[in-house]
C-alpha cells in the first residue's frame, strides 16, 4: 500500500491547539494481554513489538502527530522502568514531532487484574484534571485523524465519542493452533446514521435470543442501523463531568464492560448529571437556535437529553489495527510495513550493512546487530535486534523477536518466535508459536504452541 | 364519520394524465371499505381499469363514482359484496371471480395522498425484474414519531435490508411495550435498518399471484397478515417482499379522530396539494378561495359583514353565518346556520347543522343534523393525552344539546341509545339541557374479556357440566363473604381464618374457584361502600378501604397466586367499577392497584397486559394509564442500573 494518502501530517500539528487544550489524553497500557499468550508471557503487553517497535509507541505517536503534548500513560508499577527505558530508546531514534511533547506515568499497583481498574484509573485521573479525557488503548495502531473524533465530540458537547471500524478477519495462514482463530465477538451496534449517534452496544455474550429495544429508543431514533459488522477500537473521548457525576460510575471497574455500557444506557434515563457552566450556556444557545438534530416531533435538539454518545466509523482507506489477540497481532505486523512513513519510521528499518538484497527483501523489517549466515533468506518477516541466524536458513512470513538464535538449515514459515529462544539445526516449523526462552529441537513441527506452563507467568 | 369532508373525497391523481396508456395494463383494486371505522369512496387514475370493491353503502359509492368525472376517464367496475368482512375476504372473492391476471395496485379508501403512483409502479417492476421471488411492494411514507398524521396508538416496526429494502421482519408495536428482536435476524443479515418511521399508505403493489395466496390461507384478513405469513414461510416458499419509501409528496391515512383532524388540517393548509378545497380535483361544489389565510367558501352572500373568519376555514354552500360569529381552523358543511356571537375553533361541522346564538365550540366533530341550542358551551379544558387528543367532543348525527349547557369533559354523544344484542338499551341517557337529546356512546364490548384463558378453559367447562345438577348459589355466597369481612374488621380476625371461612363457604355453596377469585375482590371493594354515606367522596372511600386491604393482604395472596387468577382479579375489579358503575372507585383505582402491586399481590406484567387487552378508553383507563406509565418509567430507571 502506498503511503501517499497521508495528508494530515502537515496540518494537524498546530491547527487545532485550542480544541486540543480541552482534552487530556490518557494511554491505557496496564493490560496484561491474556489473549496474546504466550507472546505476552514474559513481556508486558504494551512492550510487545510490532514492526520492531513496542506496541504502545504507536498510539503515543498518534497523539504526538495530532499535536498533543502532555500524555498520561496508565501502566503497572512494576514495569515502569522497563517501559520508560523502551520509550527513551525510541525517542533517540525517532524524536517526537510536537514541541515539548512529554508523558507522565500514572502507575497502578500490581494486584489489579487486566480489565479491572481501567475505569477506576480514569475516574482518578478525571478528578485531578480539568479536561475531558481522550482515552486510547496501547494496542491500537491507527492513522485515523484524531481531529475528526475530537471535533464531533466538541461539536455535540458529547458524553462519549468512540471510534469503530469495520470488522475484518485476518486472511491467509496464521500461526498457532487453528482452533484459536475463533470468530470474533459479534457485538450488535445500533447507530443513528443521521447524526452518527451511538445508541447501544449489545455485547455478544449479553444477548442470547433477543435484543430488547425500548419505546424511547424507537421513538427517538425511528431509523436506526443495526449491525454486527463494527468493532470497537478502544479510542474514546469521554466527558469529564459525565465521568464524575454519573451515578454508580464510581462502582465501575472496567471501562469497556461497565463504564461504556453505563454511559450508553444513561442516554435513556431521565435525570442528568451536572455539567459545567460553559457547556450549560452552549446548551442554551442550542435551545434558542432553530437548529435541531432530528425531525418529526417538536422536542428540542438532542431530545432534551444531556447524555449523548457518538461514533466515528473509520473509513476504509484508514489504517485501524488492534493487536489484542494473536491473529490480530500477527496481522498488525504484516501490515505495519506499509505505514512506516506515516509514523516517521522511514529511517528506522534500514537494511543493515553487509546484507544482500537477495537475502532480505524490502518487505522485511530487520533489527540492529543482526548476525546472518550464508545462503539464508528472509522474506516478509520481522526480525528483532541481536538475532543470530545461521547458514541456509529460510524465514518466511515470520515474527522473530530479540535475541533469538536460529541455527543452520532451519525452515520457518508463518511462525512467531519470542525473545531469547533457540531453534536447533534443521528444525522445520510451520504455523507455530514459540514462547520466550524456549529451545526448539531438530525436527518438524506444524501448528503448535510451545511455551512454559501458564502458571509460571507473573 | 360516514361522510367525507371537502377535499378528502378524491384520492391519488397526479398531473400528467394520459402517459401510461401505451404500457401494459396495470390493474388497480380499491378496497373502498377500510374494514376499520370510516368509509370514504376514492377513485384513482393512471390505470386503465379500476375495480372498486365495496361492502357497505354501495349506493353511496356508486352515485359518487357516477357523479365524479373519473368515470369518463377510465373504466371503473364497481363490485359489491356485502359478505366481505376484510381485505382478505375481498381478495379471495376477486380470486374466485378470476378478475385479476396481472400485477395490480391495491388501495384502501382511507388514504389521502398526492403520491406519484407511476414511479411506485416502476420501482415495483424493477424490483420484480431483479428479484423473481418478489411478490409485493408496500408503499410507505416516512413519518417520524410525533408527527401529527401518525396515529398515536400503534406503529409498525420494519427491519429492512439496507440496499434492497427487502422486508426482513415486521412487528406491530403497541404503546409502552418493549420490542424483542431476534438475534438470529441480525446474525443472518449482518447489517439491517430498523424503521419505526414508516406510515403504511395502504398502497400495495402486488403480483398477480397475491389473491391466490389469500385463497390458500383463508385466515389472512389483512395485508399485514399476508406479510407475516410470507415472512414465516420465507424459507420454504422463498417469496420476498419489499418496501418503497416515498420521501416527498403527501400521504396520510384517516384511521381515528386524531388523524382525521391532522389530515383535515393538512388539506386546508395545502400540504396535500392538489387536494385542497379549491382545486379542480375536489371542487365539485364550487368552493373557492375567498381571501388570504386559506379561507374557502362557496359564496359569502349569507355571511354577516360582522362575522369574523380566521385562517384555515372552509364554509359550505348555502350556510349562513350571523353577526359576531368567529370561526377559525374549522370546516363547516352545507346548509348550516351559525348563530350570532358563536365562536368555533378547531371544529368539523357537517351538513344541515344549526348552532344557535352565543354557543362556543372547541375541538369538536359535529355530524349532520345536529342542533345546539342557545348558549351551549363545549370547552376543551383537559389535556388528555389519550387517543382522542385534539378532538374532545364528537356529536353523532341528530344530537341535540342545550340550551345553557356546558361540557368540559371529553365525551362522545349519539342521538339514540345504544342497544345490546337483546335490544336492551345500555348507554346512559345524558340529560344535556331542556331540549337535549343525547346518549353516551359506549364502544361495543368485544366478547373477549371473559373467554381469554383458553388454556384452562376446557377443564373448567367439564367441571361445569358435571355440576349442572346442583345450582351454585353465587349471590348467597357473595353476601356471606361480605359478612365474613365485616366480622373480620370488627373482631380483628386473622387472614388465615378469613381464608378458612371463605373456603368452607365455597364448599357449602358449591362455588367454582374462579368464581371465588372473582367475588372475593368484589366483596372487599363492596365492603367499605356499605359504611359510607351516599355523598362521600372518593378519598373518604379510600381511607375506609385501606385498613380492610391491609387486613386482607394474605387473603389476596392466597387466592391470586397464578397469573391467570391475578388477571381474573383485575377483570373483576374492572367489572365492579365500570360495569356495575361504582364510579366512586374510578379516581382512586390507581392507588388501589398500586397497593396491590406494592404488596406483591398483583404482578406488573399482568396489570400491563390487562390494561392493554381488556380496558376500553374512558376515565377508568386514564386512571390506570398513570400507573402503567409509572411502571414504564420505573422500568427505564432500573435499566440504567
Amino acid at each position: 500500500m502506498a503511503t501517499t494518502t497521508i495528508k494530515f501530517n502537515g496540518h494537524e500539528t498546530g491547527s487545532l491547539p485550542l480544541k486540543l487544550m480541552n482534552f487530556q489524553p490518557v494511554l491505557l497500557a496496564a493490560g496484561r494481554g491474556e489473549r496474546l499468550a504466550p507472546v505476552s508471557d514474559k513481556t508486558p503487553k504494551c512492550l510487545i513489538p510490532i514492526g520492531n517497535v513496542p506496541m504502545l509507541w504507536y498510539p503515543l505517536r498518534s497523539l504526538d502527530l495530532a499535536g498533543f503534548s502532555d500524555v498520561l500513560i496508565v501502566i503497572l508499577k512494576s514495569y515502569e522502568s522497563k517501559i520508560s527505558s523502551a520509550l527513551d530508546h525510541m525517542q533517540k531514534k525517532v524524536p517526537w514531532k510536537t514541541e515539548g511533547f512529554h508523558y507522565k506515568f500514572h502507575s497502578i499497583v500490581e494486584n489489579i487484574g487486566e480489565e479491572e481498574g481501567t475505569a477506576t484509573s480514569l475516574l482518578n485521573i478525571a478528578s485531578v484534571r480539568k479536561n475531558d479525557l481522550l482515552v486510547i488503548s496501547c494496542d491500537l495502531i491507527t492513522d485515523v485523524p484524531l481531529k475528526s473524533l475530537i471535533e464531533k465530540h466538541t461539536l455535540h458537547r458529547a458524553t462519549l465519542t468512540c471510534l469503530m471500524k469495520k470488522l475484518s478477519k485476518p486472511e491467509g495462514a496464521l500461526p498457532g493452533v487453528r482452533s484459536k482463530a475463533i470468530a470474533k465477538e459479534n457485538n450488535v451496534v445500533g447507530i443513528d446514521e443521521k447524526s452518527d449517534g451511538l445508541l447501544f452496544i449489545y455485547a455478544a455474550a449479553d444477548h442470547k435470543d433477543h435484543i430488547n429495544l425500548t419505546q424511547t429508543m424507537l421513538t427517538r431514533y425511528p431509523r436506526m442501523l443495526l449491525t454486527s459488522q463494527l468493532e470497537d477500537c478502544h479510542l474514546y473521548c469521554i466527558s469529564r463531568e459525565a465521568l464524575l457525576s454519573v451515578p454508580h460510575a464510581t462502582n465501575c471497574h472496567s471501562l469497556r464492560t461497565e463504564l461504556i455500557p453505563h454511559l450508553l444506557t444513561h442516554q435513556y434515563t431521565p435525570g442528568d448529571f451536572s455539567i459545567d457552566e460553559d457547556k450549560l450556556s452552549m446548551d442554551l444557545v442550542t435551545k434558542l437556535s432553530s437548529w435541531t438534530d432530528h425531525t418529526g416531533d417538536m422536542h428540542g435538539p438532542y431530545h432534551d437529553t444531556k447524555t449523548r454518545c457518538y461514533v466515528h466509523v473509520a473509513e476504509s482507506h484508514n489504517l485501524c489495527l488492534r493487536s489484542n489477540t494473536v491473529p490480530d497481532f500477527y496481522e498488525a505486523n504484516k501490515q505495519i510495513g506499509a505505514y512506516t512513513q506515516h509514523f516517521g519510521l522511514g529511517s528506522f528499518h534500514k537494511i543493515p550493512e553487509g546484507l544482500k538484497r537477495s537475502q532480505a527483501g524490502n518487505d522485511s523489517m530487520l533489527g540492529d546487530r543482526l548476525n546472518m549466515g550464508d545462503k539464508s533468506s528472509i522474506k516478509k518477516s520481522m526480525i528483532g535486534s541481536c538475532c543470530e541466524i545461521g547458514d541456509k536458513v529460510k524465514i518466511n512470513n515470520c515474527i522473530i523477536m530479540d535475541n533469538v538464535k536460529i541455527k543452520d538449515s532451519c525452515v520457518l514459515q508463518t511462525c512467531i518466535i519470542c525473545e531469547n529462544s533457540i531453534i536447533d539445526e534443521k528444525a522445520e516449523l510451520k504455523e507455530c508459536i514459540i514462547g520466550a526462552k524456549q529451545t526448539v529441537p531438530t525436527g518438524k513441527m506444524t501448528n503448535e504452541v510451545l511455551a512454559d506452563d501458564e502458571d509460571e507467568f507473573i | 364519520m360516514s361522510a367525507p369532508v371537502e377535499g378528502k373525497k378524491v384520492a391519488p391523481k397526479s398531473a400528467a394524465g394520459d402517459v401510461l396508456v401505451e404500457k401494459e395494463p396495470f390493474l388497480a383494486v380499491i378496497i373502498a371499505d377500510s374494514y376499520n371505522k370510516s368509509l370514504q369512496p376514492c377513485t384513482l387514475d393512471r390505470s386503465r381499469e379500476v375495480i372498486l370493491y365495496c361492502t357497505s353503502y354501495p349506493q353511496l359509492i356508486r352515485s359518487h363514482v357516477e357523479k365524479s368525472k373519473w368515470s369518463t376517464l377510465m373504466n371503473i367496475k364497481v363490485i359489491v359484496n356485502e359478505d366481505a368482512r376484510s381485505v382478505g375476504d375481498a381478495l379471495r372473492d376477486l380470486d374466485d371471480k378470476q378478475l385479476i391476471s396481472t400485477d395490480f395496485v391495491l388501495l384502501q379508501g382511507d388514504l389521502v395522498a398526492n403520491l406519484d403512483l407511476k414511479s411506485c409502479m416502476e420501482i415495483h417492476k424493477t424490483t420484480r425484474e431483479s428479484d423473481k421471488d418478489a411478490i409485493l411492494t408496500r408503499v410507505m411514507k416516512d413519518c417520524p414519531p410525533g408527527h401529527r398524521t401518525r396515529s398515536p396508538n400503534t406503529s409498525s416496526l420494519y427491519a429492512l435490508n439496507r440496499s434492497t429494502n427487502q422486508i426482513l421482519a415486521h412487528q406491530i408495536v403497541l404503546d409502552s411495550k418493549k420490542v424483542k428482536l431476534p438475534t438470529e435476524l441480525i446474525r443472518e443479515a449482518k447489517e439491517l435498518e430498523l424503521r419505526y418511521d414508516l406510515l403504511d399508505c395502504h398502497i400495495t403493489l402486488c403480483a398477480a399471484m397475491v389473491p391466490s395466496l389469500f385463497t390458500e390461507n383463508f385466515d389472512y384478513q389483512t395485508v399485514d397478515d399476508l406479510v407475516h405469513g410470507v415472512l414465516g414461510n420465507q424459507e420454504i416458499l422463498g417469496n420476498t417482499m419489499h418496501v418503497h419509501v416515498v420521501e416527498d409528496g403527501y400521504a396520510a391515512r384517516v384511521t381515528d379522530f386524531f388523524t382525521y383532524k391532522a389530515v383535515s388540517t393538512d388539506v386546508l393548509e395545502k400540504w396535500a396539494y392538489p387536494f385542497s378545497p379549491d382545486t379542480e380535483w375536489s371542487n365539485e361544489n364550487g368552493i373557492s378561495l375567498v381571501s388570504f389565510g386559506n379561507k374557502y367558501a362557496v359564496s359569502s352572500k349569507l355571511f354577516s359583514k360582522k362575522c369574523n373568519l380566521g385562517s384555515n376555514v372552509v364554509i359550505g354552500d348555502n350556510t349562513a353565518i350571523k353577526y359576531g360569529a368567529s370561526i377559525s381552523n374549522s370546516v363547516i358543511g352545507n346548509n348550516c346556520i351559525i348563530g350570532a356571537n358563536v365562536s368555533i375553533q378547531n371544529c368539523y361541522v357537517w351538513d344541515n347543522t344549526v348552532i344557535e346564538d352565543d354557543c362556543s365550540l372547541t375541538n369538536t366533530i359535529i355530524c349532520e343534523q345536529v342542533r345546539l341550542y342557545k348558549n351551549t358551551q363545549l370547552l376543551a379544558t383537559s389535556k388528555d393525552t389519550m387517543a382522542m387528543q385534539n378532538i374532545d367532543f364528537v356529536l353523532g348525527k341528530g344530537v341535540h344539546l342545550g340550551p345553557n349547557v356546558t361540557l368540559d369533559q371529553p365525551v362522545l354523544l349519539t342521538a339514540a341509545a345504544m342497544k345490546d344484542d337483546w335490544g336492551e338499551p345500555f348507554s346512559a341517557y345524558e340529560s344535556k339541557g331542556e331540549s337535549g337529546r343525547a346518549f353516551n356512546f359506549v364502544q361495543p364490548t368485544e366478547e373477549s374479556s371473559d373467554d381469554e384463558e383458553d388454556g384452562d378453559d376446557t377443564s373448567a367447562e367439564e367441571d361445569d357440566s358435571e355440576d349442572d345438577a346442583v345450582i351454585p348459589d353465587t349471590e348467597l355466597f357473595y353476601n356471606e363473604v361480605l359478612d365474613t369481612l365485616q366480622r373480620a374488621e370488627k373482631e380483628n380476625i386473622s387472614a388465615d381464618n378469613i381464608i378458612l371461612d371463605i373456603n368452607s363457604l365455597k364448599h357449602a355453596y358449591n362455588i367454582q374457584i374462579n368464581e371465588v377469585n372473582h367475588m372475593v375482590i368484589q366483596a372487599v371493594l363492596q365492603r367499605p361502600l356499605q359504611d359510607i354515606s351516599d355523598t362521600a367522596t372518593s378519598s373518604q372511600l379510600l381511607t375506609n378501604l385501606k385498613p380492610l386491604l391491609k387486613l386482607c393482604i394474605h387473603v389476596f395472596k392466597n387466592y391470586y397466586r397464578s397469573d391467570k387468577s391475578q388477571h381474573e382479579c383485575l377483570l373483576a375489579i374492572k367489572e365492579f367499577v365500570c360495569d356495575q358503575s361504582h364510579d366512586l372507585y374510578t379516581p382512586i383505582i390507581g392507588q388501589v392497584l398500586m397497593f396491590f402491586y406494592q404488596n406483591d399481590i398483583l404482578d406488573e406484567d399482568v396489570i400491563v397486559k390487562w390494561y392493554e387487552t381488556s380496558l376500553q378508553p374512558g376515565k377508568f383507563k386514564t386512571q390506570v394509564s398513570k400507573l402503567v406509565e409509572w411502571f414504564n418509567e420505573a422500568e427505564s430507571d432500573s435499566e440504567s442500573d
